[in-house]
């Protein structure tokens, strides 16, 4: 059989998932893009091209600031996630299969949870008069109660603990894919551990860092509920933004408008990933 | 002056014993094999020298120095591995650069020297492959030039051509064995391939469960097994447990089973049991209708085989012994027209028959 042939017989595999998604998501995206250009005045939505709702979107200073802000909380999420999360892949991956479940459990035990719960449990730790301020209070280490939620540290901290395992899978699978004698050869001419881990195993991993870095930023660009519970009305984030258009004022039109800008933010991070997946780890 | 020397090695995983007080020395250039069935610690011996493994007891020295604690990094050996281990993602020039520029050498010195190398191992058109570009054989070389371009005091291989066809093996053998020597670089090799060994060796050890069962030169190793271990992996066919009957000074009479042969082994030693060994290619047949006395032996043709260049033939002896003779399969060779079922005379010579 030719390639050619092969190729069609492959694509026909993808026809159930196709439609799923040219119902779930291309017609909602399609029908965004028509509302993002209706008029939205009196309480009343009148389709046409109208560019008023992107004029106000880059042109009120506060959309464009709470975009930056909720592209800067996920970059710091995603920071953190491969910081943390970089280290827990290379022990799982060096761990024996015992091991290597409990981490995993351990990992992912955040997605098991309830996301009130979780949140709940984050309030009851790191609020004002939550249990590190009360210890810290009675043993006299500090006289005012430390800003640890309300603020981005406490979303940071939230988001990267429900998000790790998006982090870590990737790139533990990526890890088990290189073979350990690449390394063992880079010691034998001559390197030291950090040599070989950053000649070798990094570049070889990056494959599985570019794919994790995709899933947690995507998903921190749209995270809502975590960061109204940690953040409170402190932290403003696009989707807390959105969410406040459409149910306060019933703006529609300029909620598409918002919610075209994510897309296309998270389209570029996709883009520049699957650059990455491509070319990245040549030396 | 020694390039490698290992010391009482002992390597053991929990209760097992992978290698059990191995001794060994290479130096001067050498090219010694490590040669055993699967699992009887050939790896893990050269993982010791290359500090990927450490001996739970004894010493590893390399050039007069004792490495025991030191790790790869600072061993200065060349291991090339069985799947090659290239770098993926650095093309063939960065794969055998690889070492100077953790040498931290000068960019135009690395060029010159991986050009050198390159070419060296005739791969100079292809220093910008990937190495998913390159065939088995070109990645074989890569891994080669790699492993030498540090000028390491050995080079350690562990079945560098077990992915190979029989081809290109037979001649990865001779360019390696080439390249070795005009180096002048002591080489430990490993391979469960004994005519690999045979060929390539200056020395042989034949391992057997993580020791040395038999140590020597080719022709040693080969004509000479020390053991039933020995001639049995080395590709003998005819080995059997016999009873020495007499000892003469010209030789020693032996039965197999009730039937005699006469050999001029020098080891036999009168009434003791042994193990004898019967050389396939020096089973001769005598033609028909001449009878050569007691010399010959009768026996039915069992099997033939054919070998190209030369036929095997299975011969059925009383007593239920079978015994394999080899024939260069030439127009005026007896054995190469036997049929199967033909009743033979055979004679053997007392020079076939050792007693190890
Ligand atoms: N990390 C390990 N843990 C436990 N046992 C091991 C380990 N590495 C090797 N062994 C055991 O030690 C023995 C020798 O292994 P080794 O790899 O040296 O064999 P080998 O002679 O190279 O065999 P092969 O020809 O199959 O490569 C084997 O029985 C193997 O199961
Ligand atoms: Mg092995």
């Amino acid at each position: 059989m030719s390639d050619a042939n092969q190729k069609f017989k492959a694509w026909w595999l993808l026809s159930p998932t196709l439609l799923l998604y040219s119902l779930t998501f291309l017609l909602p995206v399609l029908l965004l893009v028509v509302m993002s250009f209706a008029k939205f005045e009196n309480s009343v939505t009148e389709f046409g091209f109208y560019l008023g709702n992107y004029r106000k979107v880059f042109g009120d200073g506060i959309t464009l600031l709470i975009f930056w802000r909720t592209v800067k909380l996920s970059v710091y999420i995603t920071v953190a996630c491969v910081v943390l999360g970089f280290p827990v892949a290379m022990v799982m991956r060096r761990a024996g299969p015992r091991g290597r479940l409990w981490l995993l459990f351990f990992i992912v035990s955040p997605l098991l949870t309830s996301i009130i719960v979780r949140n709940v449990a984050w309030v009851l730790i790191l609020g004002r008069s939550g249990i590190i301020n009360d210890t810290l209070r009675e043993w006299g280490l500090i006289a005012s109660p430390l800003p640890l939620m309300y603020n981005s540290f406490g979303v940071v901290l939230a988001v990267v603990h429900v998000y790790m395992s998006f982090m870590v899978l990737p790139i533990y699978g990526a890890l088990q894919a290189i073979n350990p004698s690449t390394e063992e050869a880079a010691a034998s001419l001559g390197a030291s551990p950090l040599r070989v881990f950053w000649f070798v195993t990094l570049p070889q991993s990056l494959p599985g860092l570019a794919a994790g870095c995709t899933l947690v930023f995507i998903l921190s660009m749209g995270v809502y509920l975590t960061p109204v519970i940690m953040g409170g009305n402190f932290v403003v984030t696009l989707p807390m933004l959105i969410t406040d258009v459409v149910r306060n004022q019933y703006n529609w039109p300029t909620a598409s408008a918002m919610s075209l800008m994510l897309l296309v933010a998270i389209g570029a991070m996709v883009l520049v990933s699957s650059v990455v997946q491509k070319f990245g780890g040549r030396h | 002056m020694s390039d490698v020397e290992i010391q009482s090695a002992v390597k053991k995983y929990g209760r097992f014993t992978a290698v059990d007080s191995l001794d060994l020395t290479v130096s001067g250039g050498e090219f010694v094999t490590l040669l055993g069935p699967s699992g009887c610690g050939k790896t893990t011996t050269l993982r010791m020298v290359g500090g990927f493994v450490r001996p739970t007891s004894g010493r590893i020295r390399i050039s007069d120095e004792d490495v025991t604690d030191k790790p790869p990094q600072k061993r200065k050996v060349g291991f090339v591995f069985q799947n090659y281990a290239l770098f993926p993602h650095m093309d063939v020039a960065r794969n055998v650069g690889f070492g100077l520029r953790m040498a931290n050498r000068e960019r135009s010195e690395r060029e010159k020297r991986v050009a050198e190398i390159l070419s060296m191992v005739r791969l100079g058109h292809l220093s910008d492959r990937m190495p998913s570009q390159l065939s088995g054989g070109q990645q074989q070389r890569v891994a080669l030039a790699r492993a030498l371009i540090i000028q390491p005091s050995v080079l350690l291989l562990d079945e560098p051509f077990g992915a190979l066809d029989k081809q290109l093996r037979d001649h990865m053998r001779v360019e390696l064995r080439e390249l070795q020597r005009s180096l002048g670089i002591s080489t430990l090799f490993v391979t469960h391939d004994q005519d690999e060994a045979l060929s390539m060796s200056d020395r042989i050890v034949v391992m057997s469960e993580g020791k040395a069962a038999q140590l020597g030169s080719p022709s040693e190793i080969y004509e000479r097994p020390n053991s039933k271990f020995v001639a049995e992996f080395m590709g003998h066919s005819n080995i059997f447990d016999c009873l020495v009957e007499d000892v003469s000074k010209d030789g020693a009479s032996i039965s197999l089973n009730g039937v005699g042969f006469f050999t001029n082994s020098p080891s036999a030693r009168k009434g003791s049991r042994m193990t004898a060994m019967i050389r396939p290619e020096n089973i001769e047949f005598a033609d028909s209708g001449e009878k050569r006395g007691d010399a010959t032996v009768a026996a039915t043709v069992a099997g033939m085989e054919y070998l190209g260049s030369t036929v095997q033939v299975t011969l059925s002896l009383e007593a239920g012994i079978s015994l394999v003779a080899r024939q260069t399969n030439t127009e005026s060779a007896t054995g190469s027209k036997l049929r199967t079922g033909q009743n033979v005379a055979v004679r053997i010579p007392p020079e076939a028959v050792r007693l190890l």
